[in-house]
């Protein structure tokens, strides 16, 4: 029969203990080294986007945004870059914000680690040289702005005529007609340079683009224009630009482009007009 | 089998590019440190049991110190090799212990081999 002493009994326990201690400590080991050594997919462009809308809460994100993730994996894989290209495309303007972010391996998981202070602004393009825009008013007042090169800017106001005062311009232009017919025969025997300056039906007063401005007006009542020309200036914000047109009777009327929009506001009425691109 | 599997380790972090590939031999290289651990609990139990038969009482610290020591220097190469990934660092260690656990599982051999025998002798009274 087997007897066993006590003090073999303990020195069975002893090494149960130690063999079951150590089954499970290198099982630990095991496993926490695995999930520390092993290398998980690069993060996708949405994970990233996600990483960078965390890590920059105060940057406005738009839905619309247009995401550019291009990533770059270090030799020991224990890194790496995202290159982060983030484009806003609006009507009138394209802007391209970039920021840069290295992500480490830490305990199995990236961390991005190298984070600058905020996003930055690449390339701010406009699209609205060359274009036309114009909106009219319901008493049929028409304002048309042309955008030209280097940032300068025209509105033609044109106004259309008040039908009472059309009617009696036109009454008055009759009379003056008859009278003329009547008269005649005295002016033939003047001196035809004295007519020179007596036709005139409208006037110009065209000044040219900086501070300038031009009227055709129609003595008949029919319809009549204005044109206004200013250089716009771009705002310590990029996100618009403003241009002010001195008129010569109603103060001054503001251009502002935004990225999606041109708007007027007319200063004499407190109106603002967002007008269409024709 | 533990220095294989350390020549292993060295592949897996050195040559495997996928890193799906590498993911996966990885896991291997450190399930086969479980397993060694096993397969030394295993052997120490057996070793064990095989020298309970025995009744002879002098040889219970010598036999049982013998294979507490060798598990406990099996159990440090492995963890060591399975925790530092540096060879360097590791390999000597786990060299010296498992030299250790060699000599002492040669002369665990030799006392326990011996209980048969002296069992069928007659000469494994207890005292």
């Amino acid at each position: 029969m087997n007897k066993r002493s006590p003090f073999r009994v303990m020195l069975n326990l002893v090494l149960i203990v130690i063999v079951v201690i150590s089954v499970v400590a290198t099982g630990f080991v095991s496993i926490r080294g695995y999930c520390s050594n092993r290398i998980p997919e690069v993060y996708s462009d949405e994970q990233i986007a996600k990483v960078v809308k965390e890590e920059y809460s105060d940057f406005e994100f738009e839905m619309d945004d247009n995401w550019d993730v291009e990533t770059l994996l270090a030799d020991d894989k224990k890194s790496f870059t995202a290159d982060i290209d983030i484009i806003r495309a609006k009507d009138l303007c394209s802007t391209d914000y970039g920021v840069k972010l290295t992500f480490k391996l830490v305990d199995g998981v990236w961390k991005a680690v190298s984070l600058p202070a905020e996003i930055t602004l690449l390339n701010n393009e406009w699209f609205f040289e060359n274009s036309e825009w114009s909106a009219t008013e319901p008493d049929g007042t028409k304002y048309k702005v042309s955008f030209l090169d280097n940032l300068e800017a025209e509105l033609c106001i044109q106004e259309s005529p008040d039908p009472a005062m059309a009617e009696e311009t036109s009454v008055n232009a009759l009379a003056e007609e008859m009278a003329e017919d009547e008269t005649a025969g005295e002016e033939m025997l003047e001196d035809e340079s004295d007519n020179d300056g007596l036709n005139t039906d409208e006037y110009n007063m065209y000044e040219g683009l900086d501070g300038s401005n031009s009227a055709d007006i129609d003595l008949n009542g029919e319809e009549s224009s204005e044109i206004l020309g200013c250089r716009l200036m771009e705002s310590d914000d990029p996100a618009f630009f403003k241009g002010i047109f001195e008129t010569a009777y109603d103060g001054a009327v503001i251009l502002t482009v935004t990225e999606d929009a041109v708007k007027l506001k007319l200063s004499n009425e407190g109106r603002e007009l967002t007008l269409t691109r024709e | 089998m533990l220095l294989a599997n350390n020549i292993f380790r060295v592949f897996v972090i050195e040559t495997s590019e996928d890193l799906k590939t590498r993911n996966l031999l990885s896991l291997c290289n450190y399930t086969g440190y479980i397993l060694l651990i096993v397969v030394v609990a295993l052997v120490s139990v057996l070793l064990m049991r095989r020298a309970n038969m025995r009744r002879s009482r002098k040889y219970d610290r010598y036999v049982f110190g013998l294979l507490i020591v060798n598990v406990l220097f099996s159990a440090a190469a492995i963890i060591l090799s399975a925790e530092f990934t540096n060879l360097l660092i590791c390999l000597p260690v786990t060299i010296v212990c498992m030299v250790i656990v060699i000599i002492l599982n040669i002369k665990a051999r030799k006392v326990i081999g011996k209980s048969k025998k002296a069992m069928r002798q007659g000469d494994d009274i207890y005292e």
